[in-house]
């Protein structure tokens, strides 16, 4: 079937918006968090069946203040393990988060009985948890999608939980974007952004230049979230906005127009704020709502819906103020909208694209006169265009494949079958043309993906996706050993395959499916009573070879070598209890048997009598049953 | 217009009505329908019902049991579910001996039946209609007309009544404004306050027009009750949950978000079934596709510009204005390129034009022409994959195909059966190129299911298709063992489990299901295969106890009670089974020598065994 290009014809934002606000789980998720105001750490309440864990606020400075660093992030691992090595960047580093928020939450998690209370919906044994959303306002937000992570990270449900935040400030980095998308789970965050809410953009400025007009705001908000009086906002609290906005709009501008690309390069010279947004946004505005997932465009649409100037600058500072704490009327406000059906700009276009794009942006407040807009969203489609594309293209081309993997496999059975010998050795002898044709046809096919995906242009959880996972193992584990084959028989036995030929490919496979499988956990895998059809570590012939050297220079009395024989006869031991090993490498002649006579012959010169656990395995011949 | 005008004609449906509001009359105050000839061969029932408040669940919906939409299953086997109170004031009158003797006395005389009726009583109607549909003689001679209906089915019932091609016998008749036809997609108990107030008014409305027919003096209208507008406003938000959630999963079907929240949300399970006629006071809409149904029955009723009696007064008011929509009733088929601006509707048929204005979906209703693009894009694209399969099947399919059949031949001329010939790959080339035509298959087959049936992109009707079900089994029957010969093969068993439980991929599964309920009777293929694919993972099974020699009654009885089923129906086919030294052949050897003689008396496996020696029949 021909690969075919799966270019979006619609836009989606606003029919999720209005879809979310419509049906009421949003106005439901605001209520408990104004609710949760009303506790110090978080409360739980059930409603139609599925249980929202809301967290208040905390609209208190404490909260924000972090003197570690310059915006407040740090490392998302602390000593206590409550979130894994698995929250890394694509690149190792471990995900930078906002330490006042990761604090919160860890607090909860250790003087609180929440943990306790959780485990109600996290029972594995449960078939049938009831969903769970959490639910935050503000830094409260940040905490629900801490908490939100932690349950994902650990794997605690089957279904994964979903988290609803309002106004939240920025709380990861690009590691926590990266971590993210690479399991898939971007689909589970959802906030929330008014407008004019100046608290998602503040953690693009550093925390010197929010720390003193907040310290004079949020008594402020809490005072408005607390008992829902609408006190009207003294000429301090506005100059202190005033300031806010002011600073932070700098750093929002810088963050969008200088890119996250250039970011690195002027590192050291301004060390720019490393959060950035990651799950989906929905921003509202007094014109409707709509919804946008891709992290840079979210981020530059953070910028432009707040820098509009459709309004004199003093009502732009009391929206800031009024904004935040007011999601009800704003939701209530989408509603209405999306029930009258009032309809302002008349549009000129017939590519239901543009439209959707011209209505998106002008239900997020963002007129036409923009030109940065519309780019950015062009830029988010065409990315996920290309990473469909890429992807279809490759699974159809996968398919083909198949009959390379099927002609390799013949040819293992050929010469186990006609000749006697294994696959292994057959083509470190000599060159089969056919197989050598196919080694080389797949070869291509892998490196070109492992490029691609280095290049980001495949989607961001491609390396998690069972169906590549599972290709990329058969794939090593049938042909590496023609690759370890080739490359000792060229190099005439002078280098080390482990160390040095290697190729990237077989590393990054085996890399993504290690990580697949620390996340599946030990699911209880029965043991073989069969030996596997393929060796499961691909490498194993490497080591065979490497150990067939070694023995050549233990014999010549380099003794540090005894070491490592050891070790390799133990690797072996363990492979075949396990049955992870394939039977023909007990093939007469084999080079694994050659090594095995030698070592038993050169073992028991040494130490007559001598005996060890493979040893009584192979005298016993117990593989052969 | 086609044959769906021909049937619901402007006449017929104005009898429809007539007959649907006279059920309202004082003097039929305790018939709940009545029954008329309107020409010869044509008989139309009409129903009166009411909407009975119903808080069991959120929407009133409920399970069908045995008996009723049998054939209307999902995938999974579950059931259609359908409004309560519908459901049981249609059964009650279904029950009364004398509707159903009527019912089907007029059927068997060869009669067109018309089910019709106003509000709930179209429900009704619906119902009725979908139970004679179960048992419709000549295609095509039970029709449903209703007026106001509520939605009053969900997603099972829906894709049922499409893939049994029902939909051309539904018309609904739906005014702009009538609230009530969408009013089942708000949850019972955000509606059942006002309708306390609502439901009597519009049934005093419609008692007084009926007895007023005929009667010189018209009777005073009642004027509607005040405090509407957030009755009104509930029900348009949910009508707008439901319509802005079914477009953005069609526009977007793998966005993970909406999978997200879908267990988060319970939205209405109703679901559009059947052609609709959206009508305004200037003219009518019939609208086919389904798709678009969800997006008019919102769009249609925003409140913008709008009178809020209206939204009270046109469920009771289609009296009035269907003798002028009737006049000038308009399809809309194409609506993947419906336009979105001025420059584009210069191309529209201005009928159309007019209409869809007058419906509130003009131009500057964009969301709406949007939504409906989308809806006409999703049918556009389905027929479009449906013709590039149909072309790549002889090209692609056939060969390996017939390369595999070829191969099962020669196995039995070299006397072994083509499961263990496959399973041992002794002849070195030739089980390697069935196994290279087995995987394209697989690739071709995986790719029509997963990526296309799976995802809704293919027609609704795609796994009713005749030749689609005769492929689909053939490919079944013919290269399933080939899969269980090498998941054996290679001990995949030992790995993840039995094949059955835990091996078997889901195209198969898939593929079995769509024999399974395909109703008429396949065209025998030109060879004879054993007619249970998974027989060969059952003798797998046994002889793996036989290796470990761990014999079991119960894995023996799975396997007799197959062999049994094969036999009664003819479906053995001995020689792929006996011929050489087959596995089969070794296993029921084994087995036979465990059994008790009483056990082997009574085995199914027993005409195997003294079965004549086979001969290959090449």
């Amino acid at each position: 079937m021909e690969a075919e290009t799966s270019t979006p014809l619609f836009t989606v934002g606003q029919e999720i918006a209005t879809f979310l606000i419509s049906c009421g789980t949003l106005s439901k998720a605001w209520e408990e968090s104004l609710l949760a105001n009303n506790s110090e750490n978080f409360s739980v309440n059930e409603y139609e069946g599925v249980a929202y864990v809301a967290f208040p606020s905390f609209h208190k400075i404490e909260g924000f203040m972090v003197k570690e660093s310059k915006y407040g992030e740090g490392n998302i691992q602390t000593d206590n393990k409550v979130f894994s090595g698995l929250l890394k960047g694509n690149d190792d580093h471990p995900a930078l988060v906002h330490q006042g928020a990761l604090k919160l939450f860890l607090h909860i998690m250790e003087n609180t009985d929440f943990q306790a209370q959780m485990q109600i919906y996290t029972d594995s044994k449960q078939r049938k948890l009831k969903p769970i959303i959490f639910v935050g306002h503000s830094l409260g937000g940040a905490v629900a999608t801490l908490a939100t992570l932690w349950v994902l990270e650990k794997r605690l449900r089957l279904s994964s939980p979903f988290c609803i935040t309002f106004g939240s400030p920025l709380v990861g980095d690009v590691g926590f974007v990266e971590a993210v998308g690479r399991e898939n789970w971007a689909g589970n965050f959802f906030h929330v952004v008014s407008k004019h809410d100046i608290v998602p953009r503040m953690f693009l400025a550093p925390f010197e230049s929010i720390a003193e007009p907040l310290i004079t705001i949020l008594p402020y908000w809490q005072g408005i979230m607390g008992n829902d009086s609408k006190t009207v906002p003294d000429s301090l609290i506005q100059d202190a906005c005033r300031t806010l906005l002011n600073n932070v709009l700098q750093h929002t501008y810088t963050e969008t127009y200088y890119g996250p690309d250039s970011l690195r390069e002027l590192d050291g010279v301004t060390k720019r704020s490393p959060y950035r947004p990651f799950g989906t946004y929905m921003f509202c505005s007094s014109e409707g709502a709509s919804c946008i997932d891709n992290s840079e465009t979210v981020l530059k649409m953070i910028h432009l819906t707040m820098q509009s100037h459709e309004k004199p600058y003093d009502n732009i500072i009391h929206d800031c103020l009024s904004e935040h704490v007011g999601y009800g009327s704003v939701m209530k406000h989408v509603i209405e909208k999306s029930i009258s059906g009032e309809r302002v700009a008349k549009l000129d276009s017939e590519s239901s694209y543009r439209m959707g794009m011209s209505l998106q942006l002008e239900a997020i407040g963002i007129g036409a006169q923009n030109d940065n807009a519309p780019i950015a969203l062009q830029i988010a489609r065409d990315m996920e265009n290309k990473h469909n594309t890429n992807v279809a293209k490759l699974a159809s081309e996968l398919s083909g494949k198949q009959c390379s993997m099927a002609e390799v496999e013949w040819y293992k059975e050929r010469c186990e079958k006609e000749d006697g010998i294994t696959y292994y050795d057959s083509f470190r002898k000599h060159n089969d043309i056919d197989a050598n044709l196919c080694r080389e046809r797949l070869c291509g096919f892998w490196d070109n993906i492992i490029e691609m995906w280095k290049r980001n242009e495949l989607p961001s959880d491609f390396q998690s996706q069972n169906k590549w996972i599972n290709a990329g193992t058969a794939y090593r584990r049938l042909v590496e050993p023609l690759d370890i084959a080739y490359y000792y028989r060229m190099s005439k036995g002078t280098g080390n395959y482990l160390s040095d030929g290697r190729p990237t490919r077989y590393k990054v496979l085996q890399k993504w499916m290690e990580e697949k499988e620390n996340t599946r956990g030990s699911r209880g895998r029965s043991g073989r009573t069969k030996f596997a059809s393929l060796t499961q570590d691909s490498c194993f012939w490497a080591h065979a070879e490497e150990a067939s050297k070694d023995l050549e220079n233990l014999k010549q009395d380099h003794h540090q070598k005894l070491e490592s024989l050891e070790m390799f006869e133990g690797y072996v031991t363990r492979l075949i209890n396990d049955r992870n090993i394939s039977s023909d490498v007990f093939l007469d002649g084999s080079s694994f048997m050659k090594w095995w006579k030698e070592w038993k012959k050169y073992k028991q010169n040494q130490i007559p009598g001598w005996s060890s656990p493979l040893y009584k395995i192979m005298e016993s011949e117990s593989w052969k049953g | 217009m086609g044959e769906s005008v021909s049937v619901f004609s402007p006449s017929l449906l104005s009898d429809a009505w007539e007959l649907s509001s006279s059920v309202y009359k004082s003097q039929y105050v305790n018939c709940s329908y009545v029954r008329s000839v309107i020409r010869s061969n044509l008989v139309v029932f009409a129903f009166r019902g009411s909407l009975i408040p119903n808080s069991a669940t959120k929407y009133g919906e409920y399970q069908v049991k045995d008996g009723f939409l049998d054939g209307v299953k999902d995938g999974n086997n579950q059931r259609a579910s359908v409004h309560q109170g519908a459901l049981s004031q249609f059964e009650d009158i279904w029950s009364r001996s004398d509707f159903q003797k009527q019912v089907i006395e007029d059927h068997e005389k060869g009669n067109t039946i018309v089910f019709t009726g106003h509000s709930m009583g179209g429900g009704i109607a619906a119902l009725a209609t979908l139970r004679m549909l179960e048992k419709q003689r000549q295609p095509k001679s039970v029709f449903c007309i209703t007026f106001g209906f509520p939605l009053i089915g969900d997603e099972i019932l829906a894709r049922g009544v499409r893939r049994k091609k029902w939909a051309d016998q539904f018309c609904h008749v739906v005014l702009r404004r009538d609230v009530f036809s969408r009013i089942l997609l708000a949850p019972s108990i955000s509606v059942s306050k006002p309708l306390e107030v609502l439901l009597p008014y519009w049934n005093r409305s419609m008692q007084s027009r009926a007895d007023s027919v005929g009667s010189t003096d018209i009777p005073m209208a009642e004027a509607p009750p005040g405090g509407i507008a957030e009755f009104v406003a509930t029900v348009v938000q949910h009508c707008s949950a439901v319509s802005n959630y079914t477009s953005a999963a069609k526009m977007s079907p793998n966005n993970p978000l909406i999978a997200a929240v879908k267990p988060l949300v319970k939205l209405s399970p109703y679901r559009p079934f059947g052609y609709y006629l959206f009508c305004s006071s200037s003219g009518a809409i019939l609208i086919e596709n389904h798709y678009a149904v969800l997006p008019i029955l919102y769009f249609s009723l925003q409140t913008l510009g709008a009178n809020l009696e209206d939204f009270i007064l046109q469920h009771v008011n289609y009296g009035y204005i269907l003798p002028n929509s009737l006049q000038n009733i308009v399809k809309l088929s194409e609506l993947s390129d419906l336009p979105l601006s001025d420059a584009g509707s210069v191309h529209q048929d201005s009928r159309i034009t007019t209409q869809l204005d007058a419906l509130g979906l003009g131009i500057q209703n964009c969301p709406a022409r949007l939504a409906l693009r989308a809806a006409g894009q999703v049918l556009k694209q389905q027929s479009e994959n449906l013709s590039i399969l149909e072309k790549e099947y002889p090209k692609k399919m056939e060969t390996p195909m017939d390369k595999l059949e070829e191969y099962r031949l020669q196995c039995l001329r070299n006397d072994t059966g083509y499961f263990d010939a496959f399973k041992k790959k002794q002849r070195g080339n030739v089980d390697f190129q069935a196994n290279l035509n087995r995987l394209e298959l697989a690739g071709w087959w995986d790719e029509i299911i997963q990526n296309k049936f799976d995802k809704d992109e293919l027609p609704d009707d795609f796994q009713c298709k005749k030749e689609w079900v005769t492929r689909g089994t053939h490919y079944r029957l013919l290269v399933e063992p080939l899969d269980i010969a090498n998941y054996y093969r290679l001990g995949k068993n030992e790995d993840s489990g039995p094949y059955l439980t835990h091996g078997r991929p889901r195209r198969y599964k898939t593929l079995q299901k769509w024999l399974e309920n395909y109703e008429e009777p396949l065209q025998s293929p030109s060879t004879k295969l054993i007619q249970d694919s998974c027989l060969w993972a059952d003798v797998e099974e046994l002889a793996c106890s036989m290796q470990k020699n761990e014999y079991k009654d119960e894995k023996r009885i799975d396997l007799e009670n197959r062999v049994r089923a094969l036999t009664d129906s003819h479906g053995l086919c001995v020689e792929d089974l006996m011929t050489g030294e087959s596995t089969f052949k070794t296993v029921v050897n084994w087995l036979w020598k465990q059994m008790t003689p009483v056990d082997q008396e009574a085995s199914a496996l027993r005409s195997i065994i003294y079965h004549p020696q086979q001969t290959p029949q090449i």
